[in-house]
């Protein structure tokens, strides 16, 4: 189990090289665009972080790691994501409140749920109050390219408050019945993850417009960022390696937001 | 046990009065010196309550905790420095080298007097490892903000952005070092590397402008 976790991250390690050697490409070709700039932070800190993680798991993987730099880093990763996006996809404060609110008590929930798995409340609330930024910023994004009809923000509501609840039922219940709604949990997120997934991929075959694919790139990184979190063993596994794809198109999106401009 | 303050004073003493003589880029260095072993002693108080908070073990918490700690009390003071002054990008790199510099002196010293001075070829090493990591880490995160500066993207992101590329260099050094064998000889290798990569950057850098 924790060779095919190291082999996975040699791969994602391997497939950030390469994106980053991109991005930064990108940017000394358009040394203008604040888009570039940020996308070439996002993928050196992811980078450097998977290295970093890539270490740990090889030598000390048995010890408690309280606040490292790689928590750190992830919470940088996820503003400099937000800050890609709100360059690409410029919206005012008041874009989609009502959208940003309860993006933002989802996202609350998950650094709840975060802090009563690990008991590392420091690391949990920095990455966390990160993590409510990006989601708020994935949201307007959405709300201002018009990418979700109203049957799928409300589908998307009701996946996460169902995603939520199952997850903080766990807590009362004991095996089997917490198996069960850890596999129905499961179900949501993977369902979630092939919407987001299969949508990106249908954009970028109509060739939609570059901030609309910027937007649901987001999404789906946002979506499996938030799937890893509440993941263990072989998922988590299989999640991880999604995320690699999902950097990928990320970078897709990215640059076409960057060569159109 | 070591007395750390008694070790700082005495290395600041002559600094400072060289400061009376010295002038122009000469003098700022110093004084960034100065600040960097400010910066150093700080860290370790700092990185001590942690250790005695999260009760990790004095190994763990020099390998998680302090890269986190120590790179934001370097950049703390040459972030002040950036934003107040707006200096231009020779005097901030410069400044950047000073911190760096007097940073791993002084944990240099508190290192060979807390552990022992004998073998001069480890020394060597450690010298060059921790010497180079420590302004290498540095010049990394003031490198980050002054290319944010440049392409006018100035945000709190672009800022955790540059400071989390340091933690991250010094954090996966420490990880490298602490297990005994190739991993190490690997992680006293990576600053010297880096270093040499970072001049050969400026200067294609340089060359292009």
């Amino acid at each position: 189990m924790e060779l095919s976790l190291i082999g996975s991250n040699l791969v994602q390690t391997a497939v950030l090289a390469v994106m980053l050697f991109l991005a930064i490409r990108l940017l000394l070709k358009n040394t203008g665009s604040l888009t570039a700039v940020f996308i070439s932070f996002f993928f050196a800190l992811w980078f450097l972080a998977d290295i970093y993680w890539l270490v740990y798991d090889i030598l000390r993987s048995d010890a408690r790691m309280p606040f490292a730099a790689n928590q750190f880093a992830e919470a940088a990763m996820m503003l400099t994501l937000a800050a890609a996006l709100n360059s690409a996809v410029p919206h005012g404060t008041r874009a989609a409140v009502r959208q940003v609110i309860c993006g933002s008590l989802f996202a609350v929930s998950n650094v709840v749920l975060w802090i009563a798995w690990s008991g590392e409340w420091v690391q949990d609330v920095i990455t966390g109050l990160a993590f409510v930024w990006l989601i708020s910023s994935v949201v307007c994004s959405l709300k201002v390219v018009h990418a979700l009809t109203k049957m799928e923000w409300m589908s998307l509501g009701i996946f996460c408050v169902l995603l939520i609840t199952g997850q903080g039922l766990t807590f009362f219940f004991e095996d089997p019945v917490k198996s069960s709604i850890d596999i129905g949990c499961y179900v949501l997120l993977s369902l979630g993850i092939l919407y987001w997934l299969v949508k990106l991929f249908v954009s970028f075959k109509r060739k939609h417009t570059a901030q609309r694919l910027m937007a649901l790139a987001m999404t789906n990184i946002v979506w499996i960022i938030a799937a890893i979190f509440m993941s263990s063993g072989l998922i988590y596994t299989i999640y991880f390696n999604i995320e690699t794809l999902s950097g990928v198109f990320v970078f897709l999106a990215a640059s076409k937001v960057v060569n159109e401009s | 046990m070591i007395y750390s303050e008694n070790i700082f004073v005495c290395m600041i003493v002559p600094i400072f009065v060289t400061l009376v003589f010295a002038k122009g880029n000469a003098r700022r260095l110093e004084l960034n010196f100065i600040i960097g072993m400010f910066a150093c002693l700080l860290g370790a108080y700092i990185s001590g309550f942690f250790n005695a908070v999260s009760g990790i073990g004095v190994e763990d918490t020099a390998i998680f905790i302090s890269p986190v700690v120590e790179e934001a009390m370097k950049f703390l003071p040459l972030f002040f420095f950036f934003y107040m002054f707006e200096p231009d990008d020779d005097s901030i790199f410069l400044a950047a080298v000073g911190v760096g510099a007097g940073f791993a002196s002084y944990e240099n010293v508190c290192y060979m007097v807390s552990s022992g001075a004998e073998s001069l070829s480890f020394l060597l090493i450690r010298g060059l490892a921790v010497g180079v990591m420590h302004i290498v880490s540095v010049y990394a995160s003031v490198f980050g903000i002054v290319i944010a500066r440049k392409l006018k993207a100035m945000r709190i992101s672009s800022i955790v952005g540059a400071l989390s590329l340091s933690m991250l260099f010094h954090g996966t050094y420490n990880l490298l070092v602490s297990a005994p064998g190739i991993t190490s000889y690997i992680g006293f290798a990576v600053p010297l590397l880096t270093a040499f990569a970072m001049l050969f950057a400026m200067r294609r850098l340089k060359q292009s402008n």
